[in-house]
């Protein structure tokens, strides 16, 4: 099978006529058709309505026309993205039979005014809460590297198509790591813009200081230029001569696997580091996020815990619910806590340029335990995979997860790039000296259960 | 006190929803009824922001 080439040489082929779109759209649904029911990215397909944009962009090209820089690339969304004419779930059953958007959510809407064409809405973990893509009703996302492995959360069905080759480009949501994540165990690039970067409008919300609109590439000439383009932002370049560049010790260069620590360190060391940067409150500020997400989660959702509980994954439902018991006094000292870090953190980030961690404190775990090791002890991969992104989203700075290069038939692990808000062009150019150093690709499985690629 | 010394737990916030009884009570002035079969997990999670809570506390700083 064919994975999907880069999002970048599908608008060249296009635009040049070596590739009609609906060329590359019919590509798109083969492989999705052939992977799709073992990965279980997607929670659906909108295979006609993909091929009637295919074969207007064809004639907008035949025309003479330019449908735009994207034209005729497959992208997909997070299952919490409006798309015109779908209920917009957010991976539950209880919005299923919602009435469908009427509007895209206006960064749908943008990827589309480029000539892009969605292929469809993908899976997450129930209302985005978990690292792990476990759905009860949508199933688990698989990871396409092991399929017995997790893919990680909340956006796993974005990661994971991107991953398996299925597209190019898809976007997710970060609240507290739900890109960063899945990115890191699949082994590609994944995106938390600034806070307020990307328009959070007809997304389903979470935990609005935390929520942000993500992006997956394989490639990252992608990421860049999706990121330009949703976020309708100039490409100014940000590429100081010799950045500074520290590596966050302490809480980032503990608990996890050693893998994913010396990840960090062969990261930061290769992009000059000075040394390492501590932020002595992460432990707490890690505390204050998670209580945070919890009680805004439970009242988001207290209506529905009220009227229809049982028709929530238990395991959602019961951490809403005690989300939503919490003492006001709780939540006032974990706002407290949080705005002592966020300072720390903007005060650092005028000293450095980049700051590096671990994207994940382990490699993908097995679905069957749903396990990760974290100081010698077995706790839950969906509460616990964003032990180092979690912390880092409260500043609302941009991040991105790049995947190392690995060793033959290890799995993939990805490495935080952090910077100052606004500078995601600084992120973008620091990946690409990754990448032209060989130390930063977004490979693909060599087969994906019992297909080659 | 500093701001590295820990706050003692003694006033916790969430002592008033550690016994079965006023976690029920709590949860029904919400509106939401937490019954025998879900009230094992639900527990398990206000023990984990119980932690999470001890932890905020380290740091907190004292007024």
């Amino acid at each position: 099978m064919k994975p999907a080439l880069s999002a970048a040489e599908i608008a060249r082929a296009v635009k040049s006529g070596a590739k009609s779109a609906l060329e590359v759209t019919y590509d798109a649904l083969d492989r999705i058709a052939m992977l799709d029911p073992s990965l279980i990215c997607f929670t659906k397909v909108q295979k006609e309505s993909a091929l009637k944009t295919a074969v207007a962009i064809d004639a907008a090209i035949a025309a003479g026309e330019d449908p735009g820089p994207l034209a005729g690339v497959p992208f997909a969304v997070k299952d919490l993205f409006d798309v015109v004419g779908l209920p917009t779930t957010a991976g539950s059953t209880i919005y299923q039979n919602a009435p469908p958007a009427t509007e895209d959510a206006p960064v749908v809407k943008r990827l589309r005014d480029a000539g892009a064409i969605l292929i469809g809405t993908l899976n997450m973990d129930e209302f985005a809460y978990g690292f792990a893509t476990v759905n009860m009703h949508y199933g688990t996302t698989r990871n396409p590297h092991d399929m017995e492995r997790l893919a990680g959360g909340s956006s796993g069905g974005s990661a994971a198509s991107v991953s398996a080759g299925l597209l190019p480009l898809t976007l997710g949501s970060d609240t507290n790591g739900s890109v960063r994540v899945p990115a890191s165990l699949c082994g590609i690039f994944g995106l938390r813009p600034t806070h307020g970067a990307l328009p959070v409008e007809g997304t389903f919300p979470f935990v609005d200081r935390l929520d942000t609109v993500g992006i997956f590439t394989r490639s990252i000439d992608d990421m860049r230029a999706s990121f330009a383009l949703t976020s309708a932002r100039s490409d100014a370049p940000d590429n100081p001569e010799t950045p500074k560049v520290g590596l966050l010790g302490g809480w980032f260069q503990s608990s996890g696997q050693q893998l994913a620590l010396d990840a960090a360190r062969t990261i930061a060391e290769a992009l000059g580091s000075t040394g390492e940067v501590e932020f002595p409150m992460t432990k707490s500020a890690r505390s204050a996020a998670f209580i945070l997400t919890a009680s805004e989660g439970g009242h988001r959702h207290i209506e529905n815990l009220r009227t229809r509980p049982m028709d929530f994954d238990p395991a959602t439902r019961d951490r809403l619910i005690a989300g939503a018991l919490l003492p006001e006094k709780v939540i006032m000292d974990a706002e407290t806590v949080a705005q002592i870090y966020i300072n720390q953190m903007t005060e650092k980030l005028s000293d450095f340029d980049i700051l590096v961690a671990p994207s994940t404190p382990s490699t993908a775990p097995d679905i069957s335990a749903g396990l990760i090791e974290i100081d010698g002890k077995m706790v839950s991969a969906r509460a616990n995979l964003g032990l180092y992104a979690q912390p880092l989203s409260l500043a609302g700075v941009p991040i991105l997860s790049v995947p190392l290069k690995r060793p033959p038939g290890a799995l993939p692990i990805g490495v935080q790039l952090v910077a100052a808000r606004g500078r995601e062009n600084l992120l973008f150019d620091m990946a690409e000296r990754l990448v032209s150093m060989g130390l930063v690709e977004a490979e693909l499985p060599v087969r994906i259960g019992e297909v080659a690629l | 006190m500093s701001a590295d010394e820990k706050t003692p737990l003694s006033d916790d916030p969430l002592d008033g929803l550690k016994d079965e009884a006023s976690l029920k009570a709590a949860a029904r002035k919400l509106g939401i009824e937490v019954t025998e079969e879900i009230l094992p997990s639900v527990a398990q999670n206000l023990e984990l922001l119980s932690m999470h809570y001890a932890n905020v506390c380290e740091a907190k700083p004292q007024t």
